[in-house]
């Protein structure tokens, strides 16, 4: 068998077996969030501005696709909700920039909050959606 | 039965580090990690990891059990037992010399960066530099570290630059110094943290209060560093009594 | 003094950002179902083009900085050398070349919403 004299040592790093705490999940899915954000949703705003303001005709192709395209509509509402849901753990950062909720039992709280308050609005979009 | 699973590397021999497992019978009293590598160090002497006072004062013993970071001598086996499974790895993050021992090397580093030291070049009349009860009140939470690294190598940004992110522990000690009331040289040592990378790298994930095994807040005296940073107390003048030396 | 600095852009851009997404969403909840003619009344405001085109480039700003800040924690020789030690050679080229992505991606964005919403 081959030894390691002189070759790098090994480091282990394994994020499966690691445990995550609440807060590091919701620290991780912010930054996940934002790189959505910039390579879709702000793409896909764009293209929505872009042609709810060319012209009237341009504004109803547009508005029919949506209201009865499936994919579109589910993907549109998808990447808006991406889009809160960085707003969302965004806004317990803020909080927490200012002192606010800073101790170990009210970051878990917050990180719970988060996710049942963007879950429940994730419900209330698709919900309304596909009624 | 209990089924103990070590991470084991040994330079000379492996090319890869792997997992071996050793089966183990539940002990009929509560025993701390560390009792149970002993005793599987009695059956297969190869094993390898530090451990010194075995009381949790040493920090010689951090390791990464059953997924979260602690003292294998104060982590009692039934806080930490799943299943009857216990995996034992070796801090995440900082290379392996050997089984269970990493190189610390990095992580002195940054401590050593931050200048843990009392610095104050006024002379003392008497001896001693006096600090009233109510500034040493200010140390507590802050001079209890025990430099075991559980909090560095559980922390992602510490993770991706070591190099860079001076990590909790450090600027946990780093706070401990600034907030000395006898230390004199506060606007230095924050403005050796002004850079975007020694402490702003910290996003408030954590892990670091999650696992210290004195029960520290190195996220707390982090937000606090941020605090004197952002109001500008780096770019004060140096204050009158360091002149008159 | 520069860590402070970009943690303040940060934060800054990111409430001003908030307010700005609070205003259009509170129109666009109001005038549900969206009609073409109050839309196009809305978006040819002096107020909406002046916000708009601010909130386009705060929003650069913002992503930027959180975007070098992916880029140096994750594209360099160590965290590539976890994933591939033969990746890690080339981490330099590789958030170089992610780097010029996201710039020139954000610029195009920032060029596109002025075009569109000043013609």
């Amino acid at each position: 068998m081959s030894t390691n004299h002189n070759k790098i040592r090994p480091v282990y790093i394994n994020l499966f077996q690691i445990r995550l705490p609440v807060s590091a999940i919701s620290s991780i899915t912010h930054r996940l969030a934002g790189i959505y954000i910039f390579f879709i949703t702000l793409p896909l705003s764009l293209y929505l501005l872009y042609f709810s303001t060319k012209s009237y005709n341009d504004f109803m192709v547009l508005k029919d696709y949506l209201n009865n395209t499936t994919f579109l509509s589910t993907f549109v509402a998808f990447s808006f909700l991406v889009f809160a849901y960085h707003i969302l753990t965004g806004v317990r950062h803020l909080l927490q920039d200012l002192h606010i909720g800073e101790s170990l039992s009210a970051s878990r709280l917050s990180s719970y909050l988060v996710f049942c308050v963007w879950f429940l609005l994730s419900v209330f979009v698709f919900t309304r959606l596909f009624t | 039965m209990i089924s103990v699973n070590i991470y084991r590397y040994n330079p000379e021999k492996d090319s890869f580090p792997y997992m071996q497992t050793f089966k183990f019978e539940k002990p009929k009293r509560d025993i701390m990690v560390l009792e149970l590598l002993n005793q599987l160090k009695e059956k297969d002497p190869t094993i390898s990891y530090r451990r010194s006072c075995r009381e949790g004062v040493c920090g010689s013993d951090g390791m990464n059990i059953n997924g979260k970071n602690g003292l294998a001598c104060i982590t009692p086996l039934s806080t930490v037992i799943k299943k009857n499974k216990l995996d034992l790895r070796p801090l995440p993050g900082l290379p392996v010399v050997r089984d269970l021992v990493v190189d610390m090397t990095e992580f002195y580093a940054q401590y050593e960066k931050i200048k843990p030291f009392l610095q104050n070049d006024t002379p003392v009349d008497i001896g001693e530099r006096l600090q009233s009860p109510e500034d040493r009140d200010k140390l507590d939470g802050l001079y209890e570290c025990i430099l075991c690294a559980c909090c560095s190598t559980s922390c992602p940004s510490f993770w991706w630059n070591p190099d860079k992110f001076v990590g909790p522990a450090a600027l946990l000690q780093a706070y401990r110094f600034i907030a000395d009331s006898r230390d004199t040289k506060t606007a230095e040592r924050l403005q050796d943290l002004s850079d975007p990378f020694s402490v702003y790298r910290c996003h408030g994930i954590m892990n670091c209060v999650s696992v210290c095994p004195k029960g520290l807040n190195p996220n707390e005296a982090i937000g606090e560093i941020k605090s004197m940073l952002l109001s500008g107390k780096n770019k004060q003048n140096i204050i009158a009594s360091d002149a008159v030396s | 003094m520069i860590g402070s600095t970009l943690f303040y852009v940060q934060r800054y851009s990111a409430t001003y950002l908030l307010a700005y997404t609070i205003w259009i969403a509170s129109f666009l909840i109001v005038n549900n179902p969206l009609e073409y003619n109050s839309w196009t009344a809305f978006t040819n405001q002096i107020d909406f083009l002046v916000l708009t085109s601010l909130a386009a480039a705060v929003s650069i700003i913002h992503a930027f900085i959180g975007l070098w800040t992916i880029g140096t924690d994750y594209f360099t020789s160590r965290t590539l050398g976890f994933l591939s030690v033969s990746f890690s050679k080339y981490a330099d080229t590789i958030r170089g070349a992610y780097t010029i992505l996201f710039s020139v991606l954000g610029l195009s964005i920032f060029a596109i919403i002025l075009l569109t919403i000043w013609s």
